[in-house]
C-alpha cells in the first residue's frame, strides 16, 4: 500500500471541510451537503481497491 | 514526466482560481452597473425636462458621460434609433451589449422602452422616476448578494482547484 494515499485522503478531508464551512456561511446548506457527499464518494473510490485486496487476503488466509 | 505533471496541476489550480474571481467579479460589476444606470437615467430625466433635444442626441451625450457597459448600451440604443422606434431600440440594446445586470433588472429597464417617445415629457419623467425607485431596491439586493456571494465564489474557486489537483496527483 502506498502511504501517499493516506495524505491524499487527509488533504481531501481538509478541503471538503473548508468548502462545507464556506458554503454554509453563504447560506447554501444543500450545496454544502452535496460537496460533503461528493468528497465521501471520491475517497471511497480511492480506497475501494485497498478494501478489495484486504478481503481477498482474508479469504486466502482462511482458505475460503 | 513529473515536471510535466506539476505544471499541469499548477495550471489547473490557477485556472480555477481565475474562474472563481471572474464569478465573484460579476456581483460587484452588477452593483456598479446598477449605480451607473441610475445616474444615467437621472441625467436623461433632467435632459428631457430642461432641453427639448431628440432622444438619440440625449442618449449619445449620456453615452459620452457614463463609462462601461451602461454607456455602451446608451450608445447602441442611440445608434439603433436611426432605423427603429425609440422603444424597440432601447429594448434591443440590452440584448446587444453584454452586461452583468440580472434578468429582472433588464425586464424592468426595457419596460421603460414602451414609454419612450410615446407620452409627453411629464409622463416619461414619472416613468423614469418609477424605474429609478425600482433600481434603488435592486441596488440594495445587489449589495446583499455581493456580500454573500463574492467571498464564497473566490474561496470556492481556490479550494475547488486544489481539490481537483489533489485528486489527480
Amino acid at each position: 500500500m502506498d502511504i501517499s494515499l493516506l495524505f491524499k485522503i487527509a488533504a481531501i478531508g481538509i478541503l471538503v471541510a473548508v468548502l462545507y464551512q464556506v458554503l454554509v456561511r453563504a447560506g447554501r446548506e444543500d450545496q454544502a451537503m452535496m460537496t460533503t457527499l461528493a468528497g465521501l464518494i471520491i475517497v471511497l473510490t480511492l480506497v475501494i481497491k485497498e478494501i478489495s485486496t484486504l478481503f481477498t487476503s482474508v479469504r486466502t488466509m482462511f482458505g475460503l | 514526466m513529473i515536471f510535466f505533471k506539476i505544471i499541469l496541476l499548477i495550471s489547473i489550480v490557477v485556472a480555477s482560481t481565475i474562474l472563481g474571481i471572474l464569478f465573484s467579479k460579476k456581483y460587484s460589476n452588477r452593483e456598479k452597473e446598477l449605480k451607473e444606470m441610475k445616474s444615467a437615467l437621472n441625467i436623461f430625466a433632467t435632459k428631457i425636462k430642461f432641453t427639448y433635444e431628440p432622444i438619440p442626441n440625449v442618449f449619445l451625450e449620456i453615452a459620452n458621460k457614463i463609462e462601461g457597459n451602461v454607456g455602451k448600451i446608451f450608445a447602441r440604443a442611440s445608434n439603433r434609433m436611426k432605423e427603429e422606434s425609440a422603444g424597440e431600440a432601447w429594448t434591443n440594446a440590452f440584448s446587444d451589449v453584454p452586461n452583468n445586470l440580472s434578468k429582472e433588472d433588464t425586464t424592468i429597464l426595457s419596460n421603460l422602452g414602451r414609454m419612450l417617445g410615446q407620452t409627453d415629457v411629464e409622463g416619461q419623467i414619472s416613468e423614469i422616476e418609477v424605474v429609478v425607485q425600482f433600481l434603488n431596491t435592486q441596488l440594495e439586493n445587489a449589495k446583499q448578494e455581493k456580500i454573500r456571494n463574492e467571498k464564497m465564489y473566490r474561496t470556492l474557486g481556490i479550494v475547488g482547484g486544489l481539490t481537483i489537483a489533489i485528486i489527480l496527483i
